[in-house]
């Protein structure tokens, strides 16, 4: 018999919806194995011992589905992996939580993150980091690291990320799965506990595009609480899952396949972009000139906006409280003792650039970075239909191998940072593994709104390939 | 003051008359326990975003254009960021660089114009109470749509600032966009003053003065730190530009208390939000609304009714008061008894009601009806007081009144006469005082016609013939 | 101002109180950062205007109307410090 968590989340729908698996046998199952292949892995923040699902249909009904722990879910303990929001509980559901009950998921649990999502490595975490399910001795990537650690390990079929700079695409890369970040404006932040309001997606991580693409159909959607989602119609995305069409123009940006680049990867995605090559596609080089800038833009931008967002946690209303002399010596304590480093890190430099003297200097020349960023993808677009890459310029790190040099780190989003501030969507997908057994993925970039094309490219190569079938040991177990 | 010019400048936030919070739906109304009005987002929860109230661009509008301005055709909203209990996110969403309205004007009553630098949105914060050693925080107000209007520094003495607040509450009550009650908190008023020697361009020093109460407040505060500066000045010494508060109950201003470091607000575009556009059939939709002024009602109350200047200040002193006269006026066409019944008679009985004109059930026409019959004779002056009394909350049509209340005026001589002359002979010291020369004494008479017959006789009818009949007796 | 200054004027702005060594360590770190970041000023930005907003504009307003508030012993059940129906913090020196 197959092991029930090997299955895709559309297939379990489809056995759930037979009556050959009962939808309480299937969140059994991967409850019992996320509790104890979770604690190895450190995936999971909370496991539920019943899910949290309410009465709804769709594709997926009845499949459990994790959500990264900075995703309100009511009535439930969530913390952003932080020790300011410890004791904090949701009171109300984010709209993507509604979205996934009205479809009948099961809700298991919250996994672990990069503290308030600020991260590229799943080390930032206050309940310590997450292990790659395919080298306990490596990263998982973040700030979903958990999250794409569960889906790798197949602890849950799918899982929920958010993605800011590469947080959703980046892990996934890291652990062999598929993760998608929509267009700006596609998924309500309502509810997604802020980091950077103007780039921060909630998105899919799945094992292959088709449940992505049934996924993200649950998703997406106008949002009456949210003024940023975008009133676009949502086209039923499952409708790409086929062969692309030959003459598909598929984009390399130049600045992209610099040094840097390892070769493995670079290998890797010459190999992908043979696969397109045989299925018709014009492969076509572009040039992003302006990529260089993306990384400092970013973290100016994300900072600035998460050193705004931050001020919330002071200790009145939920989460830790240290009790100082007076109030601001209780705002100072609780906020020093409450944030981790990388958190300090990103309120000192956003608080910085924003300050009266500098905001011109480094807020409002980024926004003007942005543009010119954002015009190159316009650019780019006039010639090309999507834009291929690789997700991330290495496969997954040791542990601790860049948690000392913050600047490293940051390099490491490189190449999925610049969809973030253009707003467009970006899928990675994986392609191959290292001499190691390390997972490499490859992005997709597409035009703003058009997860479509994202998807039909992504269908076609898992056709043609194994790749997202390849399992780790942990998984087997 | 007679070396230096006095300089002042005024801010004022009036909360908008919206039923729901500008970026979320709960409820405005307050004196409601505390922490009953909030919601996850004006809580400033985290995940929490901000819809902007449509209502509340629209009374902004209203105002920036009853106050002249020139109104920007796109707004967006930025974060002012600051620690304090009673502001949630830590941060305000209000405007900085591109508030709705700018470079407007109000007219006083004197005829002066006050400039008006700006008009913008912004959420209010929520209240404190301070005990002992803690203080407690309510977030009830947190989120209230807040206005917030500055005053170019045009204002030349605190007896202006007064004038300019007062034209600045009629006018946004007129326009219906606010309450602008200073003690229910729906108007606050923040000033500077600086003083400059006489002839001088280059401005003083200013000084912002916080904690006044009310508009006399603002007034005696001003007064108070107009003349510390001037005995400061005039003893060389150095006025800083700090903030003060007024202390009322001391009379007079005190530097606030552990001054902090000027505050870096780090103000930037709202993500959260998009911007906004103010387009045409809004403005033009909100310049309906506007309507006619108090000052250019004022000048037609006195044109066209015909009315004296102090009868005119109280009719356009409240919108309501202005409606019902004019309305009144339609139903009756004579202004001056219409409105000598209204400021007089119906004023008084609007007093006794516990909501005041809010109260006030009676309309404008059954009203007028009253004047017409008082002016015809029909009733006589106490049973129209009397009528209105009765019809004030209650709106009960005058003809109902009267004649549940038997209250028609007696203006027949017949029935008078017989009366008249019991009078007469019930009080013959009374007659002879008049005779002799006490005129007053006839109203003692007539008074006593008036017992007889309940209030129901013709007073003028009642005094001819007493006087008929005590003349007459004498040829 | 030197990176030490930088760091505690950026502290009290954002009231975060730090150790003497994080003081030290995030001087380090920060001085860093802001040299990289400092590379935004080789771009090219005449004429540029700053974007704001990553989706396409529309106005999008909220009608004026009431909705229950519902959550009040929730969120005042979440609080560090509560007297009754207010939420208790130090006192506030004005």
């Amino acid at each position: 018999m197959d092991n029930i968590t090997h299955l895709s989340g559309l297939t379990l729908a489809q056995k759930i919806k037979t009556g050959t698996t009962a939808a309480t046998q299937a969140f059994a199952a991967f409850r019992d194995k996320s509790k104890t292949k979770g604690k190895e892995l450190n995936s999971f923040v909370e496991v539920y011992d019943t899910p949290v699902t309410a009465q709804g249909s769709s594709s997926l009904s009845g499949v459990p589905i994790a959500v990264k722990d900075n995703i309100c879910i009511k009535g439930k303990r969530i913390t952003c992996a932080s020790k300011i929001l410890n004791t904090h509980t949701a009171v109300y559901d984010a709209t993507v939580i509604e979205r996934l009950k009205n479809a009948g998921l099961q809700v298991i649990g919250t996994c672990n993150m990069d503290e308030f999502a600020f991260g590229s490595s799943t080390e930032n975490s206050c309940y310590g980091m997450v292990k790659n399910p395919w080298d306990l001795t490596r990263i998982p990537g973040g700030s979903s690291g958990g999250s794409a650690a569960a889906v790798a390990a197949r602890l849950v079929p799918f899982a929920l990320g958010s993605d800011t700079g590469g947080s959703i695409r980046q892990p996934a890369s890291l652990c062999g799965v598929v993760g998608m970040k929509p267009t700006y404006g596609r998924v309500s932040r309502y509810g997604l506990i802020a980091f950077g309001s103007s780039l921060d997606q909630i998105g899919p991580i799945t094992t292959n595009m088709v449940d992505c693409a049934h996924l993200l159909n649950i998703l997406c959607g106008e949002d009456k609480h949210d003024s940023t989602c975008a009133a676009i119609a949502v086209p039923d995305f499952t409708k790409s899952l086929c062969e692309i069409k030959p003459g598909v123009r598929i984009g390399i940006p130049k600045e992209y396949f610099a040094a840097g680049l390892n070769a493995q990867v670079k290998a890797a995605i010459d190999e992908v972009v043979s696969v397109f090559k045989s299925k018709g596609a014009k492969i076509i080089e572009v040039t992003l000139p302006h990529t260089e800038y993306a990384v400092a833009t970013y973290y100016i931008i994300g900072a600035s906006e998460a050193s705004s967002n931050l001020q919330r946690f002071d200790g009145v209303r939920y989460g830790l409280q240290v009790k100082g002399d007076n109030l601001i010596d209780t705002y100072a304590k609780t906020r020093g003792e409450g944030f981790g480093a990388e958190a300090k890190r990103r309120i000192f430099l956003g608080t910085y650039s924003l300050s009266s003297g500098y905001y011109d200097a480094y807020f409002v020349r980024a926004l003007k970075v942005r543009r010119l960023i954002k015009n190159d993808f316009d650019q780019a677009f006039k010639e090309v239909d999507v834009i291929l890459t690789p997700t991330s310029p290495t496969a997954a790190f040791k542990a601790g191998e860049k948690s000392a040099d913050p600047l490293s780190m940051y390099l490491s989003d490189i190449y999925t940072i610049s969809a973030n501030l253009a707003g467009v969507p970006a899928v990675s997908i994986p392609c191959g593994f290292t001499k190691e057994n390390l997972p490499i993925g490859f992005q997709l970039i597409g035009k703003a709104f058009d997860e479509m094309s994202l998807i039909n490219l992504g269908f076609t190569y898992q056709e043609a390939t194994d790749f997202h079938k390849k399992m780790p040991k942990i998984a087997y177990e | 003051m007679n070396d230096y010019d006095i300089v002042i400048g005024l801010e004022v936030h009036c909360q908008l008359k919206t039923v729901s919070k500008i970026f979320c739906g709960c409820s405005t109304a307050f004196e409601n326990p505390a922490n009953s009005n909030i919601c996850p987002v004006c809580a400033g929860y985290p995940g929490v975003l901000p819809v902007f109230n449509e209502r509340a661009l629209s009374l902004g509008v209203r105002t920036s254009l009853a106050l002249n301005c020139r109104i920007n055709d796109k707004i967006y909203f930025e974060r002012k960021n600051y620690f304090y209990p009673d502001l949630p996110k830590n941060y305000q969403i209000s405007q900085f660089k591109q508030p709705l309205g700018e470079k407007g004007y109000i007219e006083l009553l004197t005829g002066r114009k006050i400039g008006i630098t700006r008009v913008h949105l912004e959420e209010d914060a929520g209240k404190s109470i301070h005990k002992e050693n803690y203080s407690l925080v309510d977030l009830n107000r947190t989120g209230t749509p807040l206005m917030e209007i500055v005053s170019e520094p045009d204002m030349v003495s605190p007896q202006e600032a007064y004038e300019y607040l007062t034209a600045l509450k009629m006018l946004l009550r007129y326009i219906g966009v606010s309450d602008c009650d200073m003690e229910k908190g729906s108007l606050r008023c923040d000033a500077n003053i600086s003083l400059k020697k006489k002839g001088e361009i280059k401005l003083g020093t200013k000084v912002e003065l916080k904690n006044m109460n009310s508009f006399k407040g603002v007034r005696d505060g001003l007064n108070f730190e107009a003349r510390r500066q001037e005995k400061a000045l005039n003893s060389a010494e150095k006025i800083f530009q700090e903030t003060r508060l007024w202390d009322d109950a001391a009379g007079k201003t005190v530097v606030m208390r552990t001054k902090e470091e000027a505050h870096d607000y780090r103000y930037f575009p709202e993500p959260d939000l998009l911007d906004f556009s103010v387009p045409p059939a809004l403005i033009e939709a909100e310049k309906e609304k506007v309507g006619e002024m108090p000052i250019a009602k004022r000048a037609r109350f006195l044109s066209q009714y015909g009315l004296g200047e102090k009868e005119a200040d109280t009719l356009i002193s409240e919108p309501e008061f202005a409606g019902f006269f004019e309305a009144a006026c339609r139903a009756f066409n004579d202004p001056k008894k219409v409105s000598g019944w209204f400021l007089g008679p119906l004023l008084e009985q609007v007093n006794l009601l516990p909501e005041k004109f809010t109260g006030v059930k009676i309309t404008p026409e059954n009203f007028a009806l009253v004047v017409k019959y008082f002016s015809q004779g029909k009733l006589n002056n106490q049973q129209a007081k009397k009528v209105l009394a009765l019809a004030v909350a209650t709106n009960d049509p005058a003809d109902k009144i009267i004649d549940r209340e038997g209250l028609v005026q007696v203006s027949n001589s017949g029935e008078i006469l017989g009366l008249a002359q019991e009078a007469i002979n019930e009080n013959m010291k009374v007659v002879e005082e008049y005779k002799a020369g006490k005129q007053q004494a006839i109203m003692f008479l007539v008074g006593q016609v008036m017992k007889k017959s309940k209030g129901k006789a013709n007073p003028q009818i009642a005094r001819d013939l007493l006087e008929k009949i005590i003349n007459g007796g004498n040829s | 101002m030197d990176d030490k200054q930088i760091v505690e004027y950026v502290a009290k702005l954002a009231r975060v109180s730090l150790s003497k060594e994080e003081e030290e360590t995030i001087a380090g770190q920060f001085h860093k950062i802001l040299d990289y970041v400092n590379k935004l000023k080789e771009a090219n930005v005449d004429g540029i205007e700053p974007m704001r907003a990553a989706v396409p504009e529309r106005d999008v307003l909220r009608e004026d109307k009431v909705v229950p508030s519902t959550l009040k012993e929730e969120i005042l059940n979440n609080a560090p410090s509560r007297e009754g129906d207010y939420f208790k913090v130090a006192k506030i020196i004005e």
